[in-house]
């Protein structure tokens, strides 16, 4: 089950803090964006708005993303 | 699969949604329909890599689409390209090489709200190599009889709900050992670069360190590598040009070489990575590098462009789309 937005483990995912490997084309990509745009100093609303991106990927992707999910909750 | 023009209308009157490639005297000559196309004249096909200007590169929508919708994007309303992908499907897009919807998306799309949670893949349309510089690439939209230097075509495809539409990428290129690379800027071009953090005219470093066209800058996005492929160094502003941006703050190194691209290709796209997906496409940089006319690169066919949409545009790729089940978590 994909935790809410709002877990810290969603921030963790975006800075670089938490890294996953994955397959995934749009996971790598989205998430390498992320860490791009946070080390550029990203503003607090642009901090969300990504954490909601990388929480929707795995809402829309569930059903191929369970190793990514295992790990995220490890 | 290439066809000629008289059976590429046939296909068209039949009222099937088509994403075509073709020269630009091919497309010309199609009937109006929903279809949407963009000039190139280099393709892989069953035979191996193959240049024709006589006929038409087709890729049916998939049998089981719900909906297929055709549409041309200004430069104004390119970032909406993401938003207007269908939850349940994806979006085929084409962008002319060189116009401004090829240099905006390329360097807004990973910006662009919905970007990688919607596929969007498509390829950068582009000319007979002989004519770079002296014409322009084009899209296509049938529906209207329309083409443009400037504008994109997409399809937005909606699939049935047990379906989804998963991008993948065969990149045969791996970084190489030598050192980090940053840009100060995002952007097509660059004067300087920090190599190893050193400031350095990043013209004289390519120049000094033998580099040629044949290896790309590669940048390790979470382990997908990511490709920008150099275009030319300008001479008189002392700027190296790209073919896709590189962005600011990203690490990039320069590739390895690689010896043998059609084998390389084939080893790749072999057993459960054989299949030929919804649509493919591969990079003229790699035909032309790799020498890739009349060899083979595995199964896949499609055109051979002038930069790849992987969400993102990318290059020296090969990307495919699948339609895959979508199973649910147990």
């Amino acid at each position: 089950m994909v935790p809410p937005s709002s877990h810290p483990v969603w921030r963790d995912l975006i800075t670089g803090r938490k890294t996953l490997r994955s397959d995934s084309v749009a996971l790598n990509m989205l998430l390498y964006n992320a860490k791009l745009k946070m080390s550029r100093g990203a503003e607090p609303e642009e901090e969300i708005e990504l954490i909601h991106r990388a929480h929707a990927l795995f809402e829309k992707l569930e059903f191929c993303l369970q190793d990514e999910l295992a790990q995220l909750l490890r | 699969m290439l066809l000629p023009i008289s059976e590429v209308n046939r296909l068209i009157r039949l009222g099937r949604p088509l994403l075509l490639a073709g020269s630009e005297e091919a497309l010309s000559q199609l009937d109006r329909g929903d279809w949407i196309g963009g000039t190139i004249s280099y393709f892989m096909t069953p035979d191996g890599g193959r240049r024709s200007d006589a006929e038409v590169y087709v890729a049916e929508l998939p049998a089981d689409a719900v909906t297929c919708e055709a549409r041309l994007y200004e430069c104004s309303d390119l970032p909406s390209v993401c938003q207007n992908t269908p939850y349940d499907g994806y979006t085929l897009l084409i962008l002319p090489f060189g116009g401004e919807t090829h240099q905006r998306f390329a360097l807004g799309a990973p910006a662009y709200k919905d970007c990688f949670v919607s596929p969007v893949v498509g390829w950068v349309a582009g000319v007979p190599l002989e004519s770079i510089g002296t014409r322009r690439a084009k899209v296509f939209l049938g529906r209207e009889g329309r083409s443009s230097e400037d504008a994109a075509v997409a399809m937005h495809v909606v699939l049935p709900p047990e379906k989804a539409a998963e991008i993948d990428i065969f990149n045969i290129f791996r970084p190489g050992d030598g050192p980090a690379i940053r840009f100060p800027e995002t952007g097509f071009s660059a004067k300087t670069a920090f190599v190893d953090e050193v400031e350095t005219s990043f013209a004289e470093y390519y120049r000094a360190h033998g580099r040629s066209g044949a290896a790309p800058l590669t940048a390790d996005y979470c382990g997908t590598i990511v490709n920008v492929s150099i275009q030319c160094v300008d001479e008189a502003s002392g700027e190296v040009q790209f073919y896709a941006p590189v962005f600011e703050k990203a690490v990039y190194r320069f590739a390895k070489p690689v010896a043998d691209y059609s084998s390389t290709f084939a080893d790749a796209l072999r057993g459960e990575h054989a299949d030929a997906g919804a649509f493919c496409c591969n990079c003229i940089l790699n035909y032309l590098f790799g020498k890739l006319e009349a060899k083979h690169t595995g199964q896949l066919t499609g055109p051979m462009t002038f930069g790849e949409i992987a969400h993102q545009v990318l290059n020296q790729t090969l990307v495919r789309l699948r339609i895959v089940d979508r199973r649910q978590p147990g």
